[in-house]
């Protein structure tokens, strides 16, 4: 039979192993430096939806008045008045208006708003939001300020995510013909297909009015 | 430098490049890497010691071409990458490279408000290192996947290439006959998926969307053959490449890391307003 000593010892060698096995983690460089790196891109979704936005919307141009100042506007009128995250002719605007609804399709809702003295007709998305539309129109979210492109494209996922989740499936419950809709969102417009295309709203909020 | 002369859409975006050079007054040179990284590591030391200030780079592999940038960028020569990313910041002193993420977004969309939501459909990739070809996978498949209806029955790599696109459809039509649409990486491959297609008599039935606005591919829109496309502009990467070498040389030593060129939506709706190659 060993002596209490050894056991002692035995003892103390198991304990000292036990302390060192749960402090020590080994895990590969390549995983830890991608974990540490990891930027939340749902906690800064959060703020700018919440906090970060309420300035721009309560300053965003109504619809109508800013589609009949761009069909005559000057390249640096709408340099000005839109927000680019690329190179080229399409250029992104928050908006807001008031529209009573004109007819309820499978994709989209579409508005007659009228303000300003001025009428127009805006499609309202309720199906396919995926795009870039509120990202790029915030003018906030700078692809300088990501390290990659794939978190700054992430930032549109969670955004269009969440207003497809919690804005869309309300509104799209509740909306019928002639009701009057409040409406803040985001389009995209390129300059060179001006009146080609048409003009398509990202729901940022949506109000029925009734 | 070029990863392919063997695609008119890089040679366009090589010439532009070169023209805009000579154009601002220096000498320009195209190098072809035929899609190979040694032979784009020999250019990389022949135009280092053919003492060229500044190397405006299509890369042949989004990896595979670090080193050789590297070694630019270690010789003192900036680099400035043209469509093609490299994946290391340091390894480039500017990326300008189209927005193919977004590009595929719109085109996912259209693909699901043309279609519907449901049927059975062949993705064609382009080169498995470069980044373009996963960007725009991605951007597709983030829409598209939001419709679990639509089943990708097939999805292959044809390199970016027309006959190798053409091959694979052909033989994977074999096994799926029963396909609604073709998702391709490029136009080039899409043109080979829609001869498959016509070959086999489908091609009024399925319907072919590709990505670069080449000018085959515009023609054939307007002509009711491939649906859709995203048109990339290689006049504006070109020449913003050109024009940031041009800063370099005039003392300029910060540019971002990266900047996006913008990309179009082109469809049956608008083709009109498009030229190939992005010209107008």
């Amino acid at each position: 039979m060993p002596r209490w000593s050894v056991w002692k010892n035995a003892i103390r060698f198991a304990a000292v192993g036990v302390v060192i096995f749960l402090s020590v983690r080994i895990e590969p460089l390549e995983s830890r430096l991608q974990r540490e790196k990891v930027f939340d891109v749902e906690a800064y979704v959060n703020g700018l939806l919440h906090d970060s936005l309420a300035a721009p919307i309560a300053t965003a141009p109504e619809i109508c008045a800013l589609l009949g100042r761009l069909s005559s506007a000057t390249d640096a009128e709408w340099a000005s008045l839109g927000r680019q995250t690329a190179i080229g002719s399409r250029y992104c605007f928050l908006v807001r208006g008031t529209g009573i609804v004109e007819r309820v399709e499978a994709d989209a809702v579409v508005l007659r708003l009228t303000d300003s003295g001025r009428s127009c007709d805006v499609r309202v998305a309720t199906e396919y939001v995926f795009g870039n539309e509120i990202r790029d129109a915030t003018g906030m979210v700078r692809l300088e300020d990501f390290d990659d492109l794939t978190t700054f494209n992430q930032v549109s996922e969670f955004i269009n995510e969440r207003i497809r989740t919690q804005v869309l499936p309300p509104f799209v419950n509740e909306v019928r013909s002639h009701d009057t809709v409040d409406v803040v969102g985001a389009c995209c417009i390129n300059k060179r297909l001006m009146g080609v295309e048409d003009v398509e709203l990202v729901p940022l909020k949506l109000n029925i009015l009734r | 430098m070029v990863s392919t002369l063997n695609n008119p859409w890089f040679v366009f975006l090589a010439e532009t490049a070169r023209d805009e050079a000579e154009r601002q007054g220096y000498v320009a040179r195209i190098f072809d890497s035929q899609n190979n990284t040694s032979l784009e590591s020999n250019h990389i030391e022949n135009a280092i010691a053919l003492g060229y200030q500044a190397i405006l780079l299509n890369a042949t592999d989004s990896d595979g071409s670090i080193a050789n940038a590297r070694k630019a960028i270690s010789a003192g020569i900036p680099v400035f990458c043209m469509d093609r990313e490299v994946n290391d910041a340091a390894a480039a002193t500017s990326q300008i490279v189209s927005d193919s993420y977004a590009g595929c977004v719109e085109l996912g969309k259209l693909f699901v408000s043309t279609l519907g939501k449901e049927g059975n459909y062949v993705e064609l990739l382009g080169l498995v290192g470069d980044n373009n070809t996963w960007n725009r996978s991605k951007g597709f498949h983030h829409v598209v996947d939001h419709f679990p209806r639509w089943r990708m029955v097939a999805q292959q790599s044809a390199d970016f290439d027309r006959n190798k696109a053409m091959e694979v459809l052909e033989s994977t039509l074999q096994a799926h006959p029963d396909i609604d649409a073709v998702f391709c990486g490029n136009d080039a491959m899409a043109m080979g998926a829609y001869q498959a297609l016509a070959a086999a008599g489908k091609s009024s039935t399925v319907k072919v969307f590709g990505f670069d606005g080449s000018e085959d591919a515009v023609q054939s829109i307007a002509a009711g053959g491939v649906y859709a496309t995203v048109m990339q502009f290689p006049e504006i990467i070109a020449k913003t490449a050109v024009r940031c070498a041009i800063a370099h040389f005039e003392g300029k030593t910060s540019f971002p890391a990266k900047t996006l060129v913008g990309v179009e939506l082109v469809t049956p709706k608008n083709i009109d307003a498009y030229a190939g190659f992005g010209q107008q």
